[in-house]
């Protein structure tokens, strides 16, 4: 059962290029009382994030552009100072080896978009704060 | 209102140039919106649903996860095919067996069927969970859909010398003999299965056998039409663990 004060006030950063599914992810994290920033790239993604210094990460995989959100998640497990932040891909890309890879690559937790509903995404980001030691 | 997929060019590079699973995957990706957006509406996301609407927006929403099944099934036959299994490691088929059949226990008490498992000692095998999983769940899932109501399913596990024999039987529909040669064949439903259940990708059995071979066990059955089918699945027994 999630704790309604668990997550509030915390940044919340959603790297998704389906402008519907972002909104309504932006619903639920916003009516939970989170900040929410959010970019449509995997480029553009890395600036805002070390701007804005996000509590936790929400990753698609398949992004428009150079770099997938396997480079995404790579870049920010390599950078000194974000490394720490937890990562929830949230893709529709379900082989084991892409969740394998996803995981190794130092995700929190790998989701399939087509098995939860919005309220979900909720659970599992109190998870990722309860995870943080900082 | 879901803004193009800026990603679709690079498609191949996750599911291979032009296959199934391109089109299926990009078939998931509205259906995923669909699903998110129906399911945001149904918990109250934009104010109370009045009752008569409720009972459309649920059948749209039970409609769009059926889709979702049938594209997953589609990528997971892909993902076979293509020999993108995970590594094998060694799996204990009782254990798993039980908590398969403990996933089907409401279904099964809902339509009256009894759901029966036999075990002898543990037998464990070389081969992937995720994967044996599937097979199991699918047989399973197959036998509760095909069987009516007060019939029985049957699961037993046998050591036969190096090899476990997996023994998956019910007392459904049957598959009619004329059509038995093709039930492995992809997309393949026998008539019988279509007219009693309109849900159903034909791909559950081509992709469990794939598995199953993938392991270095075989998969057969015998069945008769209005009496019952047993599926059995002889898997090399994995010694000293």
């Amino acid at each position: 059962m999630r704790d309604p004060n668990a997550i509030k006030g915390k940044k919340v950063f959603l790297v998704e290029d389906d402008a519907f599914l972002t909104k309504i992810i932006k619903q639920k994290i916003s009516e939970a009382g989170c900040d929410f920033f959010n970019s449509f790239n995997g480029e553009s993604s890395i600036p805002v994030i070390e701007k804005e210094m996000p509590d936790v990460i929400i990753l698609d995989l398949l992004l428009p552009g150079g770099i997938d959100g396997f480079g995404v998640l790579e870049k920010i497990k390599e950078h000194p100072t974000l490394k720490t932040i937890p990562v929830i891909i949230l893709s529709n890309l379900s082989k084991p080896s892409e969740i394998e890879r996803g995981i190794q690559l130092g995700a929190f937790r790998y989701i399939l978009k087509s098995s939860i509903e919005p309220d979900e995404i909720l659970d599992h980001v109190e998870s990722a704060l309860i995870s943080i030691v900082r | 209102m879901t803004e193009e997929q800026g990603s679709n060019k690079n498609l191949p590079k996750y599911f291979g140039e032009g296959s199934e699973a391109v089109a299926a995957h990009q078939l998931k990706v509205p259906l995923t919106s669909n699903k998110w957006g129906l399911s945001y509406i149904l918990s109250g996301g934009l104010g109370e649903v009045p009752a008569s609407q409720r009972e459309i927006l649920q059948t749209v929403f039970e409609n769009n996860e059926r889709a979702i099944r049938i594209a997953n099934d589609i990528l997971t036959a892909q993902g076979v095919e293509l020999g993108s299994v995970q590594e094998l490691g060694t799996v204990d088929l009782g254990d798993l067996a039980q908590k398969v059949m403990a996933e089907f226990e409401s279904e099964a008490s809902s339509k009256k069927i009894a759901l029966q498992i036999s075990q002898g000692p543990q037998v464990k095998v070389l081969a992937t969970k995720d994967g044996m999983s599937y097979v199991f769940e699918n047989i399973i899932g197959d036998a509760l859909k095909y069987t009516q109501e007060g019939g029985k399913i049957s699961v037993s596990l046998t050591k036969q010398d190096q090899s476990v024999i997996i023994s998956i039987s019910d007392t459904g529909i049957g598959i009619p003999d004329e059509e038995q040669w093709r039930i492995f064949e992809k997309f393949f439903r026998a008539k019988n299965a279509q007219e009693y259940d309109l849900d159903g990708t034909g791909l559950g059995l081509y992709v469990s056998k794939k598995i199953v071979e993938s392991f270095g066990g075989e998969i057969w059955f015998k069945s008769k039409e209005g009496q019952g089918t047993t599926f059995l699945i002889s898997l090399p027994v994995r010694e000293g663990v």
